[in-house]
């Protein structure tokens, strides 16, 4: 468990109990945040410590030292696992995902954070097994499409978000932040612009329109300009090169709409 | 030997220098610590609940107890926000209980560092905007660093030196958000003393940054702490802007 002379089980126990209280310091950081930066820092060699230490609180939960808040616990060890890059996630997988079907954790609406773990740690899901999460798509449903999309389900993606967003369903601030995470894994060959446009019909309000209009214009996706190459932004360059693909490839087309 | 002082040396010293605390709230700072366990987790926990607590005797708080410091329309309040702080604080919505990616942030910090200082400034919006949504941990203190020099504020600075001089804990200035504060509301303002600091490793009293070994010699600058503010919500943050500094951001 402990490396070198760094135990951490009790680090990361003693990080989620004082965030319960923290106070930020002076650029903001918060006990959590900084283990977040220290793991991030870590060699690829160091890190398996750090899953055995995770997948035992997952496995073996220390809700005790949190005085009780299993909410913030369960919240704070899979906001963690995103920080583990390189090391071998298998058995974090395997961990998150028994804590996602165990009837307890759905009984106290905590499985969210278990899908958030699995996820994070590069598992996957089926259709079949989203579908079966019933109860995060309705109380979680950016994290519930977060999961489709980062299994490689875009259209199944495509599909639940344009009826989540024609019903109302979803908070558009935190689906609009879930773009911006998935736009760089979303299937090459899509027009992300026409994409977002198709979101933006399927909002039944004008005010949630205009949360999307903003977010195009602020990502340089509703600029003509003459010259696009030269003034694209960033992501606006990476649209640019979908339909550039697009126009130059049609099988790209076919195999994505086949 | 106190094991406050046992397991945070420097900040003990801090403490013992910091003019703006009196002997008696000294003296009862290190009675109280007497009493711990000599244990580094153990004294941190109770030290940190000692510094956010309210002083039974006076009934006053203890922090943001230290000096005034009177902003004028002149005076620019910088600040540098930990990225990985926001990513934090978007950890889950309030509005729902929706967790977010924090890719998201990468997205923002890439836009911010690449685009230009349009879209600069729309970043900052966003990150502002949005977090006023979520489980901002408010409200709290908000430290920020002063410049007197309204035509250019930043301009005159190296922003790759700016973690470093104000003794942040990541040297790298891509950990940061760099944003300018404005000060229109009645905000007070106040002198940091060794309980704000709490057991931050490079923070020395004075009222002046305390620049990190990697940078010594170089000046610190004026800082400030403030209460009663919000991450969103009505305050500070809504006036927020990107310092001029950008501009040197973009030439890279």
């Amino acid at each position: 468990m402990a490396q070198g002379n760094i135990n951490w089980r009790v680090k990361i126990l003693d990080a989620l109990e004082r965030e319960r209280n923290a106070v930020p310091g002076r650029a903001g950081e918060t006990p959590l945040s900084d283990l977040a930066s220290e793991l991030s820092q870590l060699l690829v060699a160091q890190q398996p410590e750090v899953v055995e230490a995770i997948a035992g609180l997952v496995m073996h939960p220390d809700i005790e030292s949190m005085g009780g808040d299993e909410k913030e616990y369960w919240s704070g060890l899979s906001f963690l696992t995103k920080y583990i890059h390189g090391a071998d996630t298998e058995t974090l997988r395997s961990v998150f995902q028994e804590k996602l079907f165990d009837p307890s954790m759905k009984e106290k609406r905590l499985s969210v954070y278990a899908l958030h773990g699995f996820i994070t740690a590069r598992g996957r899901l089926l259709p079949d097994q989203l579908r079966s999460l019933v109860e995060i798509q309705q109380h979680a449903p950016v994290a519930w499409l977060g999961a489709a999309t980062m299994s490689g389900l875009f259209d199944f993606a495509r599909e639940n978000a344009l009826q989540m967003l024609k019903d109302n369903q979803i908070d558009l601030g935190s689906f609009l932040l879930g773009m911006d995470a998935w736009y760089k894994v979303w299937d090459k060959c899509v027009n992300f612009k026409q994409l977002m446009e198709e979101f933006r019909s399927a909002v039944p309000n004008h005010e949630g329109k205009i949360k999307f209009t903003k977010w195009l214009e602020r990502r340089g996706f509703l600029d003509e300009p003459r010259n696009p190459r030269a003034q694209a932004s960033p992501l606006g360059r990476g649209v640019l090169s979908f339909t550039n693909k697009l126009l130059s490839d049609p099988r790209c087309y076919i195999s994505n709409h086949a | 030997m106190n094991p406050f002082e046992d397991c945070f040396s420097r900040q003990a010293l801090n403490i013992k220098n910091c003019t703006q605390l009196s002997e008696e709230q000294k003296n009862n700072f290190f009675d109280t610590m007497a009493h711990a366990a000599n244990d580094e987790i153990v004294v941190r926990k109770m030290a940190e609940e000692y510094f956010r607590d309210t002083d039974p005797k006076t009934k006053k708080k203890r922090k943001l107890c230290g000096e005034s410091i009177v902003l004028t329309d002149e005076t620019c309040l910088g600040r540098m926000h930990k990225w990985k702080a926001i990513e934090d604080e978007l950890r889950e919505c309030k509005i729902n209980g929706d967790i977010v990616p924090a890719e998201a942030v990468l997205g923002w910090k890439e836009r911010f560092f690449t685009g230009n200082s349009a879209i600069k400034r729309n970043v900052l919006e966003e990150v502002l905007e949005t977090l006023q949504d979520f489980n901002a941990k408010s409200p709290y203190i908000i430290w920020a660093f002063l410049y007197k020099e309204i035509d250019r504020p930043f301009a005159k600075e190296n922003i790759e030196e700016l973690p470093c001089r104000l003794g942040l804990e990541n040297i790298m200035t891509n950990e940061y958000l760099p944003m300018e504060l404005k000060h229109d509301l009645a905000v007070d303002a106040k002198k940091p003393t060794a309980f704000d600091a709490e057991l931050d490793k490079y923070w020395c009293p004075g009222g002046r940054t305390c620049a990190r070994n990697e940078c010594a010699g170089k000046n610190g600058f004026e800082e400030a702490v403030m209460s009663g503010l919000h991450t969103g919500g009505v305050n500070l943050w809504h006036a927020a802007k990107v310092p001029t500094f950008d501009l040197a951001l973009v030439k890279k």
